[in-house]
């Protein structure tokens, strides 16, 4: 044994650091990412067409001629980024697909493969930037991926981007996967406990310039601000405190425990709701079945209501009373919230693992074959409007030859035709020459509306 | 704030249905989305997303889209709601609030309860009755009625063969105006 023991202790220490840790703190087996077949979209043929090709030049290309690529071009473009270089390519590129009218037709692979690829190559910041603006991007995050993000993040102890991750669970309120739900409860209460890395935005977007005095804009029609409470979220704790809510109302629904219960009251807390926060503790306390509340998430609400800078009136004291009243009725538990999220997480891994990896093998291979079908489609698509054009052509010569040949036989139709062609051009002369310079009204009054400027109004003392 | 806007207001509350679909995945498919001008009915307006496209320009105005539009309680089927979804009235229904929605929904039963029947032919005014019997040799000629029948008035039942032989409107409000009528 003792033998075993010191083999052991050599391996682990000419290892590095990362790979102990690794050995610590992974939830998935390696065989979650199924590298093999991810690797394996490579061993299309069409890569080596590609790699000659300057692809990129051509997408955008297109992108300026017609404003929009085909979907399939896009998604060939994504799954086979093979160098870091390439990376800001591929973030324009998706920039500029998701803004043109062919998102539509996206395939699902794309997103997943940019998602894959930003986190092959570790640019982190840049992806969970990219994930969190839906609206210029549009990469979303499918059970697995959040898994495999979340895991990957948790090993190296990011659980700043894997809070990020269980937000963006929350803000499609997806809470249904077991793993993916337990995986986002320990990231959010670990960056709780651990707020690292630091800064929560690594890559704010740069504030236009203000000018220092006061200048009035144009608008045709001005936006009254609307704050939705899901989708405009900023703060941290806010987004965070949703999330817990989330995930809290779903554990509710399968199993009342303590965890949900916590999560629950945790979460209003950090989201500042002061009525929904002392409904819960209404709730609690007046369940027959008595739940139990996590000591360490108690303590961090109190906190959090210490720190309110100016909380409603008489909050305070509602707040005060209920708590006294818990911890005076035994509902508090001294368990560790971290040591049980991650027996969860185990016991789901064990049992949803590999399923999952199934699955998602089922898919690539599916989408190897729509993106097949895709292309042939594509170029069958291309060839037709090919013969069409010939075709409409050929016509066109076709017509004006038998015009020619057959000329002085059907000389009399021609003169008919020839007048009535001219008689039509007179009309539009006719017309052009009245309108002249004219302009609709309707633009007449808008050209009025936009150089009106009210007037000042200066105060004219009456002269006695 | 030195940018001061000026321009046209509008007194709608809400987001534009694009800037919500297209925070959503596969463009909210499925999703309840809400217009707060409809939230001064008792009874409950949604719009149920089945396909959005959006045409993705800058301001986020323009895109086809086909929802199940449920108006008032009465659900009016598939409908292509592209023309309406630039204004920025609506709000997003979260997934546990959409049985409060689904659930008031009013079913076929209930809409079969509501329906009024009326009447399929109406009695002329004496005179006119008089002349066309006249004219017609029909001692009871009778005019039909038309109803403006559209989604809106589903409820209306048209009895074939009633006649409606009233000549006094009832609770009306200036009652003098009938006192002395003949019946």
């Amino acid at each position: 044994m003792a033998g075993k023991g010191l083999i052991l202790k050599s391996l682990l220490r000419t290892r590095s650091q990362n790979f102990q840790r690794i050995c610590l703190r992974t939830f998935l087996a390696d065989a979650y990412k199924c590298e093999a077949e991810w690797k394996g979209r490579l061993n299309n043929p069409l890569l080596e067409k590609l790699k000659n090709e300057n692809f990129y030049g051509e997408l955008l290309k297109k992108f300026q001629n017609d404003g929009k690529a085909s979907a399939i071009d896009v998604d060939l473009f994504s799954t086979f980024v093979l160098n870091e270089l390439h990376l800001e390519d591929l973030e324009i590129i998706t920039k500029k697909f998701r803004r043109c009218p062919n998102t539509v037709h996206a395939l699902p692979s794309t997103s997943h493969s940019v998602i894959r690829t930003y986190l092959e190559f570790k640019n982190t910041d840049t992806l969970m930037r990219m994930v969190d603006d839906r609206l210029n991007y549009g990469l979303f995050l499918d059970y697995y991926l959040s898994n495999l993000l979340m895991d990957s993040f948790l090993k190296e102890d990011n659980f700043r981007d894997a809070a990020k991750v269980a937000i963006q669970l929350m803000l499609q309120e997806e809470f249904d996967h077991p793993i993916t739900s337990n995986l986002a409860l320990y990231s959010c209460y670990g960056y709780l406990n651990k707020p690292q890395p630091e800064p929560w935005d690594p890559q704010p977007k740069p504030k236009p310039v203000e000018p220092v005095e006061e200048v009035k804009v144009r608008v045709d029609y001005i936006r009254e601000p609307f704050f939705d409470d899901h989708f405009d979220l900023t703060q941290p704790n806010h987004l965070i405190g949703k999330t817990l809510v989330g995930f809290g109302k779903h554990l509710l629904r399968q199993s009342p425990d303590s965890v949900a219960y916590t999560s629950l009251l945790l979460g209003w807390t950090l989201f500042e709701k002061h009525d929904k926060v002392i409904e819960t503790l209404d709730t609690i306390l007046g369940l027959s079945s008595k739940p139990y509340l996590l000591k360490e998430g108690l303590d961090r609400c109190k906190k959090t209501v210490h720190d309110w800078s100016n909380p409603p009136e008489g909050f305070l004291d509602k707040y005060n009373a209920r708590i006294h009243q818990l911890e005076a009725g035994g509902f508090i538990v001294h368990d560790n919230v971290s040591d049980i999220l991650r027996q969860r997480i185990k016991d789901a891994v064990s049992k949803q693992e590999n399923d999952d990896i199934q699955h998602q093998k089922e898919r690539y291979r599916l989408w190897e074959q729509q993106r097949e079908e895709e292309i042939q489609r594509q170029a069958q698509a291309i060839e037709r409007r090919k013969r069409l054009a010939i075709l409409e052509a050929k016509k066109k010569d076709l017509k004006e030859k038998e015009e020619q040949l057959y000329f002085f036989d059907n000389l009399d139709e021609w003169e008919l035709r020839h007048e009535e062609k001219m008689l039509q051009k007179e009309i539009l002369l006719k017309e052009e020459e009245s309108r002249g310079r004219k302009v609709s009204a309707k633009s007449q009054r808008q050209a009025e509306e936009d150089a009106y400027y009210p007037p000042e109004i200066i105060a004219v003392r009456k002269q006695k | 704030m030195p940018y001061v806007y000026i321009g046209k207001r509008n007194f709608y509350f809400g987001k534009r249905l694009w800037e919500i679909v297209g925070n959503l995945k596969n463009f909210g498919e499925g999703r309840l989305l809400v217009r707060s001008k409809f939230e001064r009915y008792p009874e409950v307006s949604y719009v149920k997303i089945i396909r959005a496209e959006p045409l993705m320009d800058e301001e986020n105005l323009f895109g086809r889209v086909l929802v199940e539009k449920v108006f008032r309680g009465r659900h009016y089927g598939e409908y292509d709601l592209s023309k309406t979804a630039y204004k920025n009235d609506f709000k997003l229904v979260p997934r546990d609030e959409e049985e409060f929605y689904l659930s008031r929904t009013m079913k076929a039963e209930e809409l079969e309860k509501l329906k009024k029947s009326l009447p399929e032919f109406i009695q002329f005014p004496p005179l006119l009755k008089e002349m066309i019997s006249k004219q017609e040799n029909n001692p009871n000629p009778l005019l039909k009625a038309v109803y403006n029948l559209g989604p809106n008035n589903s409820t209306v039942f048209i009895q074939p063969g009633a006649v409606c032989n009233k000549t006094k409107i009832e609770n009306s409000k200036a009652p003098h105006l009938y006192e002395n009528l003949r019946p």
